[in-house]
């Protein structure tokens, strides 16, 4: 046998064009046959994800009171009374509520003939056990006000308060707690907390398939679901950490949505004819907190300076260039979608006028307003900066890694102002307490007459005096120019075109496409 | 015994090595910020707070976490992932087989094509494959990976729809992420083999070969290629263990589903546990390769021995 040296193997332009003709042709091929493998395959609908949904969002007991667990919960699980299609807070698994004219209790019975997905029945035990075992979001909260469940019959619970409290429907019946969700006790008791991670049964629509930790999450549709039998038997959730990847997922017709694609991509797939853009409406708000206004010294502590911020914010411009348009402008640190909501008047696009009153306040040739304090991941903040430059207040971009930036903000040490917003599930009340009552987790306010307001809509029961009371603390707020409100955040979901019904707004304040039962594809 | 010393004494080496990279490890993820913020919304309760921080175990002073962790590492135990809830060295052999995957791939591609292009260009310097593999080795050192990844995504999937962007499952998806993460270490195959040969054909050993009348082809691979590749495969080693357990743009970008990704997520949530199970798990090969290389040494070459 003989060898020829490395050096002298001949290598044409042919056989090199041919050989490249030929990987091309194969990939070309499989991918065909791939595709055609695809037709075959029952029904589903998959979504490129942005971020890594865990096994402990199985789990309601212990949610923690964010939005995102609700990517999987909507699909697992169901509860007495939550967020519903097109309404905020609606009866579920519950036919029936009834409150007790003293406001001491809540009684809700069962539907009749409701199963968990492993075909067991759901009764009032399962619920009671559901509320006892409950450690998640705001159980410190539930247990001042709940001081128990009570089993009537077996398809009613009593749920009975040591007080009467407004905000039992906001905390019970909404993701500001899970609470309401009802978990199998049987299967609990016998598989244990560590079981169920491994292997949930829930009330919902959807039974888990597959879970790969980070990676893919498959759900088969239940035949036991009350309202109906999915549309679509199966759901693949991909986890895709890239934006650019999520976007060329959808543009290669890999994935039917794709999450949380933001500025110029949201763009490019608004130019794709087969492509709709949609924003969730999700209860954020991005503001900016004056944390140096206490401080006299500072420019922020004149109610001036801050009116002249707010008039030197292009809010439409800043939406159009972080959000592609998709955001809300907005008045108010409150979110519009939030119950107690209070409609402020527009504060005007005004440089010149900004210019003005900073020039009244003592600051002609405007002034350094020291950090501006953002998460690394943030792209407001240069907007922002930029604009309040037009004007002559100058701001050091301050950007922080994440969760460096979140310890930051709670530590209330931050100066000069801080971008910031909140997810939090609530209403307008709960977002007052963290941002403006003094002793708010993230609040930088320290004023007595606020704190006070703030304290005695808590305990008005009167819906219609609360609302008063709630809208007199917020227009205080803009009189007093006591925030920077920017933009209302705006998650943008890409549908593809083989979606028909897209669940995009469909359960209101909840981010992800639903209710997943309803979703279709087109024939 | 000298050699059983020389053993011991690596391995004690090898134990306060792996020891002071998990102390660091653990100090830097508490510098960067609480992992419990990371889970709850800002606005989240106090109480919400120091609920979660106690039952992750986040309430303990950092030298009472750091010995719990070195005593539970002992036995094998990392600690359970704050994110996942699940054992941290679970997560990291689950994700294992598809990192080997990617990485054998990509380091099969880039040794065969670092190697052969570079003995090609070193036998024949100048030529057209010396000149283009000079430009290729400039474009894959210096194209940064996510770059490259994107374009190849762009082309192939997005304009061609012959692959698929990201995943994992079948050949197609493990075409553009071996590519990609070959490609950086394709071109520092490439220059050091060149290099090594270049000195390589100079020798005396080889000199000889040619006077002796050999066909060239056998005085490059039989003579010269063996000296040469004694640095070229000490470095491949390393860059197989980087593949493995460091590919965390690549992984990230194809979302492919290995160790890399794995430990971008855990850096993302602060899951200090899995930071810490992957780059011990990868300090630990590193370890292991130098030590493994330390005694091959010693075997080979007797002044070391001696010496010790």
């Amino acid at each position: 046998m003989t060898s020829r040296p490395l050096a002298t193997l001949p290598m044409t332009r042919r056989s090199a064009i041919a050989t490249v003709g030929s990987v091309l042709g194969a990939t070309a091929l499989s991918g065909s046959l791939a595709g055609r493998v695809l037709a075959d395959e029952p029904p589903k609908l998959s979504w490129a994800v942005h971020f890594s949904p865990t096994n402990l969002f199985f789990d309601p007991g212990i949610t923690p009171g964010t939005g995102a667990p609700l990517i999987l919960q909507y699909a697992m699980h169901d509860a007495l009374i939550r967020p519903v299609r097109d309404q905020a807070s609606g009866l579920s698994l519950a036919e029936t509520m009834e409150a007790a004219e003293d406001g001491l209790s809540y009684t809700f019975t069962l539907r009749p003939g409701l199963k968990f997905q492993n075909g067991d029945p759901i009764t009032a035990e399962d619920a009671k056990f559901s509320f006892d075992r409950y450690k998640g979001a705001n159980d410190e909260l539930i247990r001042e006000f709940v001081t128990e469940a009570v089993v009537v019959d077996p398809l009613t619970i009593r749920y009975v308060l040591s007080k009467p409290w407004p905000d039992f429907i906001t905390i019970f019946g909404t993701p500001a707690s899970g609470v309401a969700w009802v978990l199998p006790k049987a299967y609990l008791e016998e598989v244990g907390d560590e079981g169920f991670k491994a292997a949930p049964i829930g009330a919902g629509p959807y039974r888990l398939a597959d879970f790969a930790a980070g990676t893919e999450i498959t759900f088969e549709a239940s035949e036991h679901y009350w309202r109906k039998t999915p549309e679509v038997p199966t759901l693949v959730l991909r986890v895709i950490p890239d934006p650019a990847t999520r976007l060329a997922a959808i543009q290669n017709g890999e994935v039917d949505f794709a999450y949380g694609v933001k500025g110029d991509l949201v763009q490019q797939a608004m130019a794709q004819p087969d492509l709709r853009v949609k924003s969730s409406a999700i209860p954020v708000t991005n503001f900016c907190v004056f944390a140096s206004m206490n401080d006299p010294e500072s420019p922020w502590s004149d109610v001036r300076v801050r009116k002249a911020a707010n008039m030197a914010l292009d809010r439409d411009g800043i939406n159009q260039v972080a959000y592609a348009g998709l955001g809300r402008t907005s008045n108010s640190i409150i979110p519009h979608v939030m119950d107690y909501y209070w409609q402020p008047p527009q504060t005007p696009y005004d440089p010149e006028g900004a210019k003005q009153l900073l020039a009244e306040a003592g600051y002609p040739d405007g002034f350094d307003g020291g950090d501006l304090n953002t998460s690394s991941d943030d792209e407001l903040a240069e907007l922002i900066q930029a604009n309040l430059r037009s004007v002559g207040i100058t701001l050091t971009l301050r950007p922080t890694e994440r969760a460096a930036y979140l310890q930051k903000v709670m530590e209330k040490k931050l100066t000069g102002l801080v971008l910031t917003g909140s997810g939090a599930p609530g209403n307008a009340a709960s977002r007052l307490q963290q941002f403006v009552h003094s002793q708010g987790s993230l609040s930088y306010l320290q004023d007595d007459r606020l704190d006070a307001e703030v304290q005695e809509q808590a305990g008005t029961l009167d819906a219609a005096t609360r609302k008063q009371q709630l809208d007199t603390i917020q227009q205080q707020l803009v009189e007093e120019s006591l925030f920077l409100p920017v933009v209302e955040f705006a998650f943008p979901v890409i549908i593809g075109p083989r979606v028909d019904y897209d669940g995009v707004n469909g359960i209101p304040g909840n981010p992800y496409t639903g209710p997943y039962e309803d979703l279709t594809i087109k024939s | 015994m000298p050699g059983g010393r020389f053993f011991l004494r690596r391995l004690v080496y090898a134990a306060i090595s792996l020891a002071i990279l998990a102390l660091t490890v653990l100090a830097f993820s508490k510098v960067g910020g609480d992992p419990v913020t990371m889970m709850l919304e800002p606005g989240a309760s106090q109480a919400d707070i120091d609920a979660l921080r106690q039952r992750l175990g986040l309430d303990l002073p950092f030298w009472a976490q750091y010995l719990k962790f070195m005593q539970n590492a002992v036995t094998g135990d990392l600690g359970t992932s704050i994110y996942y809830g699940q054992s941290a060295v679970g997560l990291y052999f689950d994700r294992l087989p598809a990192s080997l995957l990617l990485a054998g791939t990509a380091f099969a591609w880039s040794v065969l094509l670092g190697i052969g292009v570079g003995v090609t260009a070193a036998a024949r310097p100048g030529c057209v494959l010396d000149r283009v593999g000079a430009v290729l080795a400039l474009i894959g050192m210096s194209m940064p990976a996510f770059w490259f990844g994107m374009l190849l995504i762009m082309f192939f999937s997005v304009h061609l729809r012959w692959l698929p962007s990201s995943g994992s499952g079948s050949w197609r998806h493990l075409v553009m992420p071996a590519i990609s993460l070959g490609w950086y270490f394709a071109a520092s195959h490439l220059r050091l083999t060149r290099s090594a040969m270049l000195e390589s054909l100079q020798s005396d050993y080889v000199r000889l070969a040619r006077l002796k009348g050999m066909p060239e082809w056998r005085v490059i691979l039989r003579h010269a290629l063996p000296g040469a590749l004694i640095p070229v495969v000490t470095l491949a080693a390393i860059n197989f263990v980087l593949m493995v357990n460091a590919a965390v743009v690549i992984e990230t970008i194809y979302a492919w589903p290995g160790i890399g990704r794995l430990l971008y997520e855990a850096i993302s949530f602060r899951d200090i546990p899995v930071i810490q199970a992957v780059v011990l798990m990868s300090g630990s090969m590193i370890v292991l390769l130098n030590l493994a290389t330390d005694l091959l040494y010693v075997a080979i070459d007797p002044r070391i021995r001696h010496a010790e």
